[in-house]
């Protein structure tokens, strides 16, 4: 179960999690490697298809101001992936599908701030 | 010498993997809060009232503001701490800060509890480590922030205290018969620094007989006594003051860093200037037994019921004559021990007429150094003449002159007369030189240091904050040293820079020295006593 802002959300079709990772890999002149790291950040990308106006405007109203959001999944591989972050900008939203019928994905890439 | 670092961060600067970090501080309020205790990990609120202590044993001045910690948003921090290409006198450290600024946290006025001292001269702590061992890399004071408001950045520039100096004087005249590192202390302890806020190496030469310094921002004073000493005053990164002798450097045998092709990912040559030909002028002064010090050679007409001023310049062979002290002139009938200043009235310009002392008052008299101002009344109706002046005061005077002119004639044969001072000789003066063997000093170092220019090299190490300035380092160049060859240098630059993006970079300047004792490998410690052989 996804929720932002305390408030559950539709299941994405397609979910991943990952860590943006914050790091210089060093190269000495004589070819040994040192990594300096100064942390990792939470990140997680949801994909859902062919959503209707309804369905897309409920996930449009967390994301498309680009507001800081909570978010929570309980059922993550790490278990439950809490954080608070920040979509990417624009959001990604597909041409509308063929027939009229007004369906379009969305993709949210949220990270940690 | 480097930063006392713990054997956990030893290991940590030289594993393949390891966490950096840093830590931001302003002082926003300048707050200060005299019963606060030091800041201890783990039980002191961050933004509480504990003061945080410099990262060295000594507590410096900055030690007593209370900060704001602003890491979480640094977008990035730089600190630069650069001596000359020839490392005399005096330098700053200064910093760079880039700060988020999403929330307007440093829009002026904006953030309830900082937002009316988003202001400049606030004191500011940059500490940068590994593995959560932080140590202090600056202490100094902002410059104005400047924000960008659709930026949403806001950029902080700040100079360490040395910046501090440059706008204070001291309530002292002079120093006479002290040496410069006491004279250093006493301005400094004036001040209100203590004993463990300063470093003052030995002075090389011997006291100075006089060393004027109202008037004078400590800054140049500073700067004046250091470079007689060929010697360097700055802050270290700990915000400790420091002076170091000219033998500094090449006493400073204890070897902080070895760099190599295994831990330094690029590095570039340069030369310094080929000084050859060196001729070093001090006209010393001391201060000498009060004597008559001015005697005026014609009469200065005072009209009837009128006021003039006479300004007295004194004089000797040497130019102008600094007084520390002269007795206000009395007529001359009123001289006695204790009073042998005079002036002479007469109603004729030649002094052929008659006295006229009750017709002539002395308003006032000044002593600014080499030149006096006496006021005079003539309360009658008719002119009066001021027929001599006689003051008698306690002059400073030229002790000796000294010119002492070094070349190195193999190095003239090779690259001509100082190539990058077209040619001719370098010509220094500087009274403060006591003597004839500090003038030589001055001119046979400066040539022996640089006749054959002095290799510098610019190197960019796998980052380790627990470097100084200063330090002793090897660098072993696997293109051109012996296998048991490595050089020794010193670090007379820094640069460190942090950042989410640029994580942590080093940039070292370092300058070769002399070697005094040989270093053994597999034998000697690289932190002992030992120094590799040129």
């Amino acid at each position: 179960m996804i929720t932002i802002n305390g408030n559950t959300i539709q299941d994405p079709s397609n979910y991943a999690d990952n860590h943006d990772q914050y790091f210089t890999d060093n190269v000495s002149l004589g070819l040994k490697r040192q990594r300096n790291r100064r942390g990792k950040l939470k990140n997680a990308t949801m994909t859902w298809r062919l959503l209707t106006p309804a369905q897309l405007n409920d996930l449009l109203a967390y994301f498309e101001d680009g507001d800081e959001v909570a978010f929570i999944n309980t059922e993550s591989s790490y278990g439950t992936l809490s954080f608070n972050g920040i979509p990417d900008l624009p959001l990604q939203m597909s041409e509308y599908e063929q027939g009229g019928t007004f369906l379009r994905d969305l993709t949210v890439t949220l990270r940690e701030v | 010498m480097a930063h006392d670092t713990s054997a956990e961060f030893d290991a940590a600067a030289e594993a393949s993997v390891n966490d950096v970090s840093s830590d931001v501080l302003i002082g926003w309020q300048k707050a200060f809060d005299a019963g606060a205790a030091f800041f201890e990990l783990d039980v002191s609120d961050l933004d509480g009232g504990d003061y945080l202590r410099g990262s060295g044993d000594d507590v410096t001045f900055f030690d007593a503001y209370q900060y704001q910690e602003e890491n979480d948003n640094v977008d990035s921090w730089s600190v630069t701490r650069v001596a000359g290409q020839i490392p005399y006198g005096l330098f700053y450290a200064q910093a760079d800060i880039v700060l988020d600024n999403i929330s307007k946290r440093y829009l002026p006025g904006f953030d309830p509890d900082i937002g009316d001292f988003i202001k400049s001269r606030r004191p500011i702590k940059i500490f940068s480590g590994l593995d959560g061992e932080n140590l202090q890399q600056f202490v100094g004071f902002t410059g104005d922030p400047k924000t960008k408001i659709l930026e949403r950045k806001t950029r902080i520039h700040a100079f360490d205290g040395m910046d501090y100096f440059e706008s204070v004087e001291t309530d002292t005249d002079y120093y006479s018969e002290m040496t410069f590192d006491e004279i250093l202390v006493d301005l400094l302890e004036e001040q209100g620094f203590s004993s463990d806020q300063f470093n003052i190496e030995a002075s090389t030469q011997g006291d100075i007989g006089y060393f004027r310094t109202a008037g004078k921002k400590l800054g140049d004073i500073f700067r004046e006594g250091a470079e007689a000493e060929q010697g360097i005053i700055f802050i270290d990164e700990d915000g400790i003051i420091q002076f170091w002798n000219r033998f500094h450097f090449s006493q400073n045998a204890t070897i902080e860093s070895a760099l190599s092709y295994d831990n330094v990912k690029d590095y570039e040559y340069s030369e310094t200037p080929i000084i050859n030909h060196v001729i070093t002028y001090s006209q010393p002064r001391a201060i000498a037994a009060a004597q008559s010090v001015y005697t005026s050679d014609n009469s200065v007409e005072i009209p009837a019921g009128e006021t003039v001023t006479i300004t007295l310049n004194f004089e000797d062979v040497y130019g102008q004559l600094p007084l520390i002290d002269s007795h206000t002139p009395v007529h001359f009938d009123d001289v006695d021990g204790s009073n042998k200043s005079f002036y002479q009235t007469n109603t004729a310009s030649d002094g052929g007429g008659t006295q006229s002392e009750e017709n002539i008052t002395l308003d006032s008299y000044s002593l600014i150094e080499t030149t006096a101002f006496v006021k005079f009344t003539n309360t009658s109706g008719s002119s009066m003449y001021i027929t001599e002046i006689d003051i008698w005061g306690t002059p400073v005077k030229v002790t000796a002159s000294y010119e002492r002119e070094y070349k190195d004639e193999a190095s003239i044969a090779e690259y001509g007369t100082n190539p990058d001072n077209d040619g001719v000789a370098i010509e220094y003066t500087n009274n403060l030189i006591q003597d004839d063997d500090t003038a030589y000093a001055y001119s046979l170092n400066m040539v022996a240091e640089y006749s054959d220019g002095s290799q510098q090299v610019k190197v960019t190490p796998f980052a380790n904050p627990a470097r100084k300035f200063g330090d002793a380092v090897t660098f072993y160049n696997d293109e051109v040293d012996g296998e048991d060859d490595p050089k020794k240098f010193v670090v007379i630059g820094t640069k460190i820079s942090g950042g989410l993006d640029a994580v942590l970079e080093q940039e070292l300047i370092l300058d070769q020295r002399i070697f005094v004792k040989n270093f053994e490998l597999d034998v000697s410690s690289l932190d002992g006593s030992h120094v590799i052989a040129a």
